[in-house]
């Protein structure tokens, strides 16, 4: 069974000044379909957490293991490829790209690899359509609320059925209606696609709808509540 | 059951459309400057375009429907002309034959109120009205007798008009060489006062008829021909004959190669007479008539046989039936130990043979062959000197060549062996009738052994002589008796190989050919069949039909690569352009980070999204690069503008018309494509090495420890960079010339390079907070403004760097402007030519005393020094025409010693030269002497100035080494023994004179001058000779042979001013790139404006005031703008103080520094509009996208 193994990730940046330590042994496991959420006060380390796990950036130290597979040695190509396969991300801004519609932003992952076959089109149109947004699809995100353009993304981000979903503010712009809309729909959308999710929030709410929740304090992964 | 989606079209195409969309605006700016980027590409591209076809379109012109031109060294009759083309049409219908009488190197006079202005190197044409056919212009009125047409070139130069009664002086032709003792060194040329101008026509087709190719238009008169012919004593004959071959319509392009044409020559069959050959046959007979000896004499017109006729003639007749005789003039006989002198008698080298039995008849035995020093005396030298076998005699003559205009005379001894008996006839010769003998006179009575000579083989005494060369002695009245009995008929005999050995010379090895009377029963049957021998050897005779249009065109390739020339200096330009679209191209991509951090998170490898990039950046640039064609042409246009006007210099006169090719505009679109390409290339690099998070947060440049770590090593090479731009500046110090300036410029774009390092150093330091104590307490606008420029520190580097680049190389290049130096012109205050040769040496007192008589004496203290010259093409900077046979010029050992004399700033300096060793001779102008044959392996020594070996020749320009060219059928090869430094004597090669007169045999005489009012030796002591008075007395001596002396200054002024243009094109171009560059911080600040339109509108919320904030956007402009400048200046200064120090000249500086000025004011008017766009944001929308 996929899951995600987290040992001992500690990160540190070397500064003119000092040594600054952003996260500090921090472990977590997750198996296929399970969820989590990580909360904390800004600048505590939960970014660099989920930039980690996602392979956007690497620890000093510890392992991080994906489907068994550590991304950090792989090479460039094969990091991009793991990363456009096994992981979808939701960002707080979003990052629709202005000039696209909602469907072909959600198709923006396939086009890595080339002209987008029709079945991953039909499947974009599906991901459109469960979040609900099948009659914005020929829409461009300046036409679009905030609610849904975090939606966009959420569908961008499950175009390849992936291993692990991150989610960093998923709702941090949003009012609290669609905050809610888009927590639910971050909860079920990846479980129904049998993908892990880690979001990463201030929204005490948010982190109540997720199966496990972690805090961090000062770059330390202190707890994990099993609910 | 699902619904089958519908198709979308969505690729990557459709993103980088959409994306394109979008940015349009970012995008329009990336365009416009690659469309500035290629503009100038094409521009410079279509500038040699415009250049090499209105060379083309010259070169077309000037020969009008002229394919080949048969130039002859004599005249060749009409009829020949006519039968050669009877035979042509024969053959081919179309091709005609053209006539015409042409005298290159004439003068004109024109006087006006007592003046006299003179025009020297006129074209003088002496043609029938069907000349004109071949040419899209003709006169109006057609010149008859006592007629001229003038060019409206000419008409200008000398304020001509219709009506205006002109002298014209032509070149006369030389019979007997004038470098030879019995050549004519004086009154070469026949007048023809009082023509009378009947029409001025335009310098246009046949009206600028000109042999060399010269973008300068030249100075035509047109003559009736059958007028000229008579007034030149050559009724009936040519010089010139044009081919015109046959074409489909009235274009003049059709072009014929040297192949073609020497088919046309092969059914050429001019006579012995056009081959200025003379064929008599000789008799002595008996006083009953009957002939006692018979034989054919072939003699030449020019006294001696061309080496090739007697080379060919013996090669093909049966052996031992021709045999060559070598007649020579010896001043005194004496026998030795006796004061009894017997004066000017011709004396013979001929062998023994068959037909001459010299030693048999004088009763030594058959055929014998004298020893060098034994000849044969005839009978009556004999008893004249009371001489006879055994007895030892000495000979005087003058040496066969002159030796620097004069004639040398020396001596030499020999043994007579023997006594030729002559008879004494009863009735001496007259004018018109030959001596008669009442006794049957011998072999050796014969005057046909001797060629004859106008004015001295037909005069009834020797006093009445009109030779060149004074005659000291006195003639006895033996020895005019002898010349009353016996005319010619020569004194002594020697053997031919000693006769050629003492006489011979460049001009050839016989005077005769003796021929066997058994060759031929008549002469008309020998005539025929040497004509024969010789016909397929025409072009060894000067009978060469050369393809004059095949080799114009060829000529107006151009020696110098205008494209590239224009490229180069458009180099500011298109370096600015290039860097405005990086900086564009890279301001567009740092609007877009989040996308490319998107991409990235989404699992696009770097690969893909570089591609995206190149994609993005290809499809602006092919854009960008088609826009550029119009605009490309503009630019062109307006260098052409610039060529006709502000830097003329570089062309010398304007001509230049807008000319386009498919080629360059593929060239250039294709270039421009590439190198934008390769800009934005270089600007999407630095993407790679960043993380997605830092894209994500809209980061573009690296922050963070490994960047501190990184600028404390890159500020350490910066630094060493920078001081090693300062050693190679300094080490420019020990240079001169262009080694000097190389490390000059060099030197100061390396202390460039550091010094940029060391800001972005700098800059990165105030991005990442780590700001000096100093500054740290210092909480100023300026303060702000600089923390403000170091956010982005490549962004601002880039603009400051192009700033200071420009800036220093239009400063720097303004100490590089030459000026003529006493040095550049050898310490000669002037320089001249002569249409034809003056056979007089100006440069020996005597003989100008001699020739200008009580005048010459206020030139005493005058250096004048004259040179050989064979005429050709100008290889100077001053002739855009590649130079096919250049002007060549025959230096003196004279003029080596004198230059040895000569005080180090008074002496031309050489840029290279042969190193000097033991056994090498001294100096460049000996080491020039040294004698060689020009063949590939005994290569002429020659010395050239820097600049013609470079940019006209197009040689590497480096000492021993070897080249050749092709003068006419003989090809001489050259090895560089000495280049001279932007020298007076550009566009000529400088070869001993002896090496000059053995490689061009036939020519004879100066043409080239070099002079000065002061003498070398008291070049300090000033002296009373005024330079117009120098000038005065020698034009007014040679004038009718159109000398004509210049200021040398003014030549070196015109000569220099080609490259002195480049530097000042050079530098205007800069400042365009300057102004481009200035225009792109312009916009670097408008959209860094944009991009704080928040944090602008932050300071205004918390109570900064417009003003204040407008203060400080200027401030940033100001310290990006300024600080260029101040970069680029300080290392101009760096770089320029050492020329200046060394005495450089540091002159038209006021133009760089205004263009620098005004450059700052449009730099501070774009700094006013990035305030202005700032002042105009809105404030509340600014604050909420906060």
């Amino acid at each position: 069974m996929s899951e995600l193994v987290v040992e001992h990730v500690t990160k540190r940046y070397t500064t003119p000044a000092e040594d600054l330590v952003v996260l500090e042994d921090a472990s977590l496991q997750l198996k296929q379909g399970e969820n989590a959420a990580i909360i904390g006060p800004s600048g505590s380390g939960k970014s660099t957490l989920l930039h980690i796990l996602g392979a956007l950036d690497s620890p000093t130290s510890g392992t991080v293991k994906l489907g068994g597979v550590s991304p950090f040695g792989l090479s460039p190509n094969d990091l991009a490829d793991f990363r456009n396969q096994k992981i979808g991300f939701i960002f707080q801004d979003h990052h629709l790209l202005p000039q696209l519609t909602v469907l072909e932003n959600v198709l923006i992952p396939v086009l890595a690899h080339g002209r987008p076959k029709p079945d991953m089109v039909e499947r974009a149109r599906e991901l459109i359509a469960k979040v609900g947004l099948q009659h914005r699809e020929s829409h461009l995100p300046s036409e679009l609320s905030g609610g849904e353009r975090g939606r966009a993304a959420v569908a961008r981000a499950l175009i390849h059925r992936p291993l692990l979903v991150l989610a960093d503010e998923p709702t941090g712009n949003l009012d609290p209606e669609n905050a809610t809309r888009i927590g639910e729909l971050l909860m079920d959308l990846p479980r129904s696609e049998n993908s892990m999710l880690v979001v990463v929030t201030h929204s005490q709410t948010l982190a109540s709808l997720a199966q496990h929740c972690f805090r961090i304090e000062k770059g330390r992964l202190i707890s994990g509540t099993w609910k | 059951m699902t619904q089958k989606s519908p198709a979308i079209r969505f690729g990557l195409f459709e993103l980088q459309r959409k994306s394109f969309r979008f940015n349009f605006l970012p995008n329009l700016a990336v365009i416009a400057s690659i469309a500035v980027a290629t503009a100038v590409i094409v521009g410079a591209l279509l500038v040699g375009d415009s250049v090499r076809g209105s060379l083309r379109y010259q070169a077309l012109d000037r020969l009008g429907k002229i394919d080949g031109l048969m130039l002859t060294r004599g005249f060749v009759s009409s009829d020949s002309i006519s039968s050669w083309e009877k035979t042509i049409h024969e053959k081919n219908t179309q091709t005609s034959l053209h006539p015409f009488l042409l005298f290159p190197s004439s003068t004109i006079e024109f006087s006006v109120d007592s003046a006299v202005r003179r025009s020297s190197n006129i074209i003088a044409l002496g043609a029938q009205p069907e000349f004109w056919e071949l040419s899209s212009t003709s006169p109006k009125t057609m010149p008859g007798p006592d007629e001229v047409v003038v060019n409206d070139e000419l008409a200008r130069e000398l304020n001509l008009s219709i009506g205006d009664e002109i002298t014209l002086r032509i070149p006369t032709e030389q019979a007997v060489p004038a470098d030879s003792p019995l050549g004519h060194r004086e009154g070469q040329t026949i007048g023809l006062p009082r023509l009378k101008i009947v029409d001025i026509i335009p310098a246009k087709g046949l009206g600028r008829f000109d042999l060399r190719n010269n973008q300068r238009i030249p100075r035509n008169a047109f003559l009736n021909l059958a007028y000229l012919q008579q007034k030149i004593d050559r009724a009936n004959k040519v010089n010139a004959i044009a081919v015109s071959l046959p074409r489909s319509d009235n274009s003049a392009t059709v072009i014929a190669d040297t192949q073609t044409f020497a088919q046309f020559v092969a059914d050429f069959q001019p006579t012995l007479q056009d081959m200025r050959l003379k064929l008599v046959e000789p008799t002595i007979a008996d006083p009953d008539g009957k002939a006692l000896h018979r034989y054919y004499s072939l003699t030449s017109d020019e006294m001696i046989l061309e080496p090739s006729v007697q080379r060919l003639l013996m090669d093909a007749l049966p052996r031992g039936t021709a045999q060559p005789v070598f007649t020579y003039l010896a001043n005194a006989i004496t026998k030795n130990g006796d004061a009894k002198e017997v004066t000017y008698s011709t004396i013979t080298g001929i062998d023994s043979s068959k037909s001459f039995p010299l030693t048999r008849e004088s009763g030594l035995g058959d055929n014998l062959m004298l020893k060098n020093d034994q000849v044969i005396i005839n009978s009556w030298l004999a008893e004249r000197l009371n001489a006879q076998a055994g007895d030892r005699l000495k000979l005087w003559y003058y040496l066969p060549e002159t030796v620097h205009g004069k004639e040398v005379e020396t001596s030499f001894e020999v043994d007579v062996v023997g006594v030729a008996p002559i008879t004494e006839p009863t009735s001496p010769f007259r004018r018109n009738r030959p001596a008669k003998f009442e006794q049957a006179p011998t072999l050796f009575n014969d005057p046909a052994l001797t060629p004859e000579v106008p004015g001295i083989t037909d005069q009834d005494s020797i006093n009445d002589w009109e030779t060149p060369f004074p005659l000291t002695r006195t003639v006895p009245a033996e020895d005019d008796r002898y010349w009353n009995n016996h005319r010619l008929t020569p004194k002594l005999f020697m053997s031919y190989e000693a006769a050629r050995d003492r006489f011979g010379s460049r001009f050839g090895q016989a005077t005769s050919l003796r021929i066997d009377s058994s060759v031929a029963t008549s002469s008309e049957e020998l005539e025929a069949k040497i004509q024969q021998i010789l016909q397929p050897h025409l072009a060894e005779l000067s009978f060469q039909l050369n393809p004059i249009k095949a080799e114009a065109i060829q000529a107006s390739s151009g020696t110098t690569p205008f494209d590239g020339l224009f490229l180069g200096l458009s180099m500011l330009v298109i370096g600015s352009a290039l860097m405005l679209i990086a900086l564009l191209f890279r301001l567009s991509i740092d609007q877009r980070s989040e996308q490319w951090g998107l991409y990235v998170a989404t699992g696009w490898t770097w690969r893909a999204l570089r591609n995206l990039l190149i994609t993005e950046g290809l499809s602006l640039s092919i854009v960008g690069a088609l826009l550029g064609i119009p605009l490309g042409i503009l630019y062109a246009k307006l260098i052409l503008v610039g060529l006709s006007g502000w830097w003329i210099g570089a062309v010398t006169v304007a001509f230049l018309e807008f000319y386009i090719t498919t080629r360059s505009l593929i060239i250039g679109v294709v270039a421009g494509v590439l190198v934008s390409l390769l800009a934005i290339y270089f600007s999407i690099r630095a993407l790679r090495k960043l993380p997605a998070i830092e894209l994500l947060r809209g980061r573009t440049e690296l922050v963070g420890s490994r960047q501190g770590t990184r600028s404390v090593w890159l500020n350490r090479i910066s630094l060493a960079i920078w001081l090693s731009g300062l050693a190679l500046a300094l080490a420019g110090l020990t240079q001169s010339g262009q080694m000097q300036a190389g490390l000059f410029v060099g030197g100061g774009m390396v202390l460039l390079m550091g010094a940029m390092g060391l800001v972005y150093c700098r800059l990165l330091r105030w991005q990442q907070g780590n700001v000096s104590r100093k500054a740290k307490g210092d909480y100023s606008l300026l303060s702000l403004a600089a923390r403000n420029i170091g956010r982005n520190p490549l962004r601002s580097t880039l603009t400051l760097g192009l700033l200071a680049v420009t800036s220093f190389l239009i400063l720097s290049l303004s100490a590089f402007q030459i000026r003529p130096t006493m040095e550049a012109a050898g310490g000669f205050t002037l320089i001249g030519e002569s249409s034809t040769p003056i056979y007089q040496n100006l440069g020996d007192q005597t003989i100008r005393r001699d020739y200008l008589g009580p005048a010459a004496d206020a030139l005493n203290d005058a250096t004048i020094f004259a040179f050989k010259m064979r005429p050709g093409d100008e290889a100077s900077c001053n002739n855009l025409y590649q130079a096919s046979e250049p002007k060549i010029v025959g230096v003196s050992s004279l003029f080596a010693e004198w230059e040895k004399t000569a005080p180090a700033e008074r002496r031309f300096s050489f840029m290279a030269q042969l190193p000097k060793t033991e056994k090498a001779p001294q100096t460049v102008w000996e080491a020039v002497q040294v004698r060689a044959s020009g063949t590939k392996d005994d290569p002429l020594p020659v010395v050239l100035d820097l600049n013609t070996a470079m940019w006209s020749l197009h040689l590497k320009a480096q000492i021993n080494e070897v080249f050749s060219f092709e003068f006419h059928d003989q090809k001489v090869h050259f090895k560089t023994v000495g280049l001279l430094n932007n020298s007076l004597l550009q566009g000529v090669l400088l070869i001993g004179e002896e090496n000059f007169q053995q490689s061009f045999p036939d020519l004879s005489g100066f043409q080239f001058f070099l002079a000065s009012e002061a003498s070398r030796q008291n070049a300090t002591t000033p002296s009373t000779l005024t330079r117009q008075q120098l000038v005065t007395t020698l034009e007014k001596g040679w004038g009718d042979e159109g000398l004509d002396l210049m200021d040398s200054e003014k030549v070196l002024e015109q000569l220099l001013a080609v490259q002195n243009t480049y530097l000042k094109a050079f530098q205007s171009l800069g400042a365009l790139g300057l102004l481009l560059g200035t225009l792109g911080l312009a916009i670097v600040q408008i959209r860094s404006v944009l991009e704080r339109r928040s944090e602008l509108a932050t300071l205004r919320a918390i109570g900064f005031r417009s003003t204040r904030i407008g203060l400080l956007i200027l401030l940033e402009n100001c310290l990006l703008l300024l600080g260029g400048i101040m970069v680029g200046g300080i290392t101009a200064v760096v770089c320029v103080a050492a020329p200046l120090l060394q005495n450089a000249q540091f002159t038209e500086l006021m133009q760089p520094l205004a263009w620098v000025g005004v450059v700052i004011i449009v730099g501070l008017v774009a700094g006013a509009f990035a305030v202005r766009t700032a002042a105009r944001q809105p404030l509340l929308s600014a604050l909420r996208q906060r």
